[in-house]
C-alpha cells in the first residue's frame, strides 16, 4: 500500500459500491496509482475488474464511493468529461470504429485536442510504435486483424495524451504470440513513464510488467501489495497463476 | 420520346424533393437508429416560416414584379434555421430522455411529435390551403427569344411559340400568364398574332414570345436540383472531411466507444437532428411554397412518406442512398403516372417499400454491418 514517493496519488478510488439493477458489483473498492506507475488489478471473470474500470471512466454511476482524479472528484462526471482532464481507457473489446479509417481513428482519439501540429506529431509516434497503423493508415479499421485492432485501439487511446491509461483486458482473444507483443508495448509505456491502470485476466503476465497489484474476488480487494510480492503469494499463485 | 425525357426531368424534381428530406431521416436514423416520423413536419414547419417571412418580413413588392431570388433566398434561410431549432428541441424534450428506453417507445413518441405538429398546425393557422405568396417567375428553358414584330401571318415554326405576359390579379399583384402564337408546323394566323400582340402590349410586366426546345425543364425545377447537389455536396465534405463529421460516424457505430475519445454524444446528436431539419426546412420553402404554392398543416404526411420510402430504398442510414434512393422513386413514380395510372402513383410507392423490406432490407447502398471480433 505503501507509495513509491510521497507526492499525491494521480488517481484514488475509495468505497466504491456499485450496482447493476439489484445486483451489486463493487463492494466498497479501494485503490490509488501514482505517477509513473503501472498498477495492474487482477481477478477472475466477473470479480468486477471492467465495473471498476467503467466507474473510473464515468460509463457507470456509482452509488457510493468517491473517485478523485488529480485531486478532483470526478464520480458521476460524464465519460466526455473525464476523458477532457487526462483520463483515457482503452476498453474492452477493442471498441475501435470499423467503418472509419486507422488514421481517422487516431484522429478521434485527439478529439479533445486542438493543436492540429502536434497531434500530427503524435500520429508519427503511434506510427513509430506500432508501424503496422502506418501500412494501414488508410485503410478502414474493421479490416484489421483482432491484435492490429487491439495496437490501434491503444494507439487511439495515447492520442489523448492521457495523464493515465486504463486498459481493460489488452490481450483478451489474442493469440499468444500476440499478447507476448501487446506486454512488451506495455513494458515500452511504462518506460517512457506512462502512467498506467491494466486490468488483466492473464495474472502472470500482468504481474510481470506492473509495479503493484490489486486482487479483486467478487466485488471486493482482497489483496493488494508490490507486484513481485503478490507474484509470490502462495493464496495468488494457486488461484491466478495455476500452483 | 421526348415527352419520355421531360417526364424523366420532372421525376427528377419530385425525387429531389424525397431526396431534400430523405437525408434528415437517414442521418438522425444513422446515428440514433431512430425512425423520426416527425420529419415530414419540419418539412411543414419550414414552409410555414418561409410563408411568414416572404409576408411579412421580406415583402412581396406591391407595387409589381416578383419579389426575385434574393427574398427568396432569405426566407430559405430563416426558415431552415427556424426548422433546425424546433428540431433540437423536438430532440431535447421527447426523444432524449427515451434514448434508453428502448426503439419502439421513440418511435412511438416520434409518431406523437407528428401529430401534435400537424393538429397544432390545425389549430393555430387553421386547416385550409393556404396560397404561397409568389417568388420567382416560372419559365422553362432551353428556349430561345422570338420578336414578336418579326413574326408575319403565314410564318411556320418547327416549335410551338408561346408568349408570356402578366396581367394584374385581385390582390393587386402582377400574375404570369401564357398564350400560344403559333403551333409547331403550322402557319400563323393573323387573328391569333393580333391577339398576342394585344396581350404583350398591355402585359404588367415585359411580354415575351419563346420558341421552346423539346425537353425543358422548369426554372423552379432545376432550382430544386441545384440545391439538391449542393446539399449533397456541403454533406458529404462534412461528414466526410470535418471534426464533427468524423465524430457523427463515430457516434453512430459506438457511441460509448465516441464517449470514451471525449466525444460530447448529446452535442453530437443534436447537431444531427439541426443538420437534417434545416435541410428539411428549406426543402419545404423550394418545394410546398415556391414549386407547389400551396402550403397547409398536413403537407409534409405523403412527403415525409415518401422521403422515408426513399431513405429505406436507398439503405437507410446512408446519404447518398438516402438521394439514391429518393432521385430513382421520384422518377419511377412519375413514370407510372405518365404511362400506367395517375391513381397507382401512391400505391406504387409504398409498394417498393414492402418489396424492399421484403426483398433487401438493408436496401441499395445500405450495409448489413456485422461486427468482428
Amino acid at each position: 500500500m505503501s507509495a513509491p514517493n510521497g507526492s499525491a496519488p494521480v488517481l484514488r478510488v475509495d468505497g466504491l459500491d456499485v450496482f447493476y439493477g439489484g445486483i451489486q458489483a463493487l463492494r466498497g473498492v479501494s485503490l490509488d496509482v501514482r505517477k509513473g506507475e503501472l498498477v495492474t488489478l487482477i481477478g477472475c471473470n466477473g470479480a468486477g475488474k471492467s465495473t471498476t474500470l467503467k466507474t473510473v471512466s464515468g460509463m457507470l454511476k456509482p452509488k457510493a464511493g468517491k473517485v478523485v482524479f488529480q485531486e478532483q472528484p470526478i464520480e458521476g462526471r460524464p465519460s466526455h468529461d473525464i476523458v477532457r482532464r487526462g483520463l483515457a481507457l482503452c476498453p474492452e473489446g477493442r471498441r475501435i470504429f470499423p467503418n472509419l479509417t486507422v488514421d481517422e481513428n487516431l484522429d478521434l482519439g485527439a478529439y479533445i485536442r486542438s493543436d492540429r501540429a502536434e497531434i500530427r506529431s503524435d500520429r508519427d509516434k503511434m506510427r513509430g510504435l506500432f508501424p503496422i497503423l502506418a501500412e494501414r493508415a488508410k485503410q478502414l479499421a474493421g479490416t484489421l486483424s483482432g491484435g492490429e485492432q487491439q495496437m490501434l485501439a491503444i494507439a487511439r487511446a495515447l492520442m489523448s495524451r492521457p495523464k493515465l491509461l486504463m486498459l481493460d483486458e489488452p490481450s483478451l482473444g489474442l493469440a499468444p504470440k500476440l499478447v507476448e507483443q501487446i506486454f512488451q508495448v506495455l513494458a515500452n509505456l511504462k518506460r517512457e513513464h506512462v502512467t498506467i491502470l491494466l486490468v488483466e485476466q492473464n495474472a502472470r503476465q500482468a504481474l510481470q510488467v506492473a509495479d503493484r497489484g490489486y486482487v479483486l474476488e467478487t466485488g471486493r480487494i482482497v489483496k493488494d501489495g508490490p507486484a513481485r510480492a503478490l507474484a509470490d503469494d502462495p493464496d495468488v499463485r494457486k488461484a491466478y497463476l495455476g500452483g | 420520346m421526348a415527352d419520355f425525357f421531360n417526364f424523366l426531368l420532372n421525376g427528377l424534381s419530385i425525387g429531389s424533393i424525397y431526396a431534400l428530406i430523405a437525408v434528415g431521416y437517414t442521418m438522425v436514423y444513422g446515428i440514433i437508429k431512430l425512425i423520426n416520423f416527425a420529419h415530414g413536419e419540419f418539412y411543414m414547419f419550414g414552409a410555414f416560416v418561409g410563408y411568414t417571412a416572404l409576408m411579412f418580413a421580406f415583402g412581396v413588392p406591391a407595387s409589381g414584379g416578383e419579389p426575385g431570388y434574393l427574398p427568396l433566398l432569405a426566407a430559405i434561410l430563416v426558415a431552415g434555421v427556424a426548422t433546425a431549432v424546433l428540431a433540437v428541441i423536438v430532440e431535447r424534450l421527447c426523444y432524449r430522455p427515451l434514448r434508453n428506453a428502448g426503439r419502439i417507445v421513440a418511435l412511438l413518441s416520434a409518431l406523437g411529435v407528428s401529430l401534435f405538429l400537424q393538429n397544432l398546425g390545425q389549430q393555430t393557422v387553421s386547416a385550409n390551403y393556404r396560397k404561397f405568396p409568389p417568388t420567382i417567375a416560372d419559365s422553362r428553358f432551353p428556349r430561345s427569344e422570338v420578336p414578336l414584330d418579326s413574326i408575319q401571318p403565314g410564318d411556320i415554326f418547327s416549335r410551338n411559340v408561346i408568349l408570356t405576359y402578366a396581367v394584374i390579379a385581385e390582390d393587386g399583384r402582377p400574375q404570369q400568364r401564357s398564350a400560344t402564337v403559333a403551333l409547331a408546323g403550322e402557319p400563323v394566323e393573323a387573328g391569333q398574332l393580333a391577339q398576342a400582340r394585344a396581350l404583350a402590349q398591355n402585359s404588367a410586366l415585359e411580354a415575351h414570345a419563346y420558341s421552346y426546345a423539346r425537353v425543358t425543364i422548369n426554372n423552379k425545377q432545376a432550382l430544386i436540383v441545384v440545391t439538391l447537389l449542393l446539399v449533397a455536396a456541403g454533406l458529404y465534405l462534412l461528414v466526410q472531411h470535418t471534426r464533427f463529421g468524423r465524430a457523427m460516424r463515430a457516434v453512430s457505430v459506438d457511441f460509448e466507444a465516441a464517449q470514451l475519445m471525449g466525444v460530447p454524444v448529446d452535442r453530437i446528436i443534436s447537431g444531427t437532428f439541426f443538420i437534417g431539419a434545416f435541410v428539411a426546412g428549406l426543402g419545404g420553402v423550394l418545394a410546398g411554397g415556391m414549386y407547389y404554392e400551396r402550403i397547409d398543416p398536413l403537407m409534409g404526411l405523403m412527403p415525409g412518406l415518401k422521403a422515408f420510402v426513399a431513405a429505406v430504398l436507398g439503405g437507410i442510414g446512408s446519404i447518398p442512398g438516402a438521394i439514391l434512393g429518393a432521385l430513382i422513386l421520384g422518377m419511377s413514380e412519375k413514370m407510372v403516372e405518365a404511362y400506367v395510372s395517375s391513381g397507382l402513383r401512391d400505391a406504387f410507392a409504398f409498394g417498393i417499400l414492402i418489396a424492399v423490406l421484403l426483398v433487401k432490407p438493408s436496401g441499395i447502398l445500405g450495409r448489413f454491418e456485422g461486427e468482428k471480433v
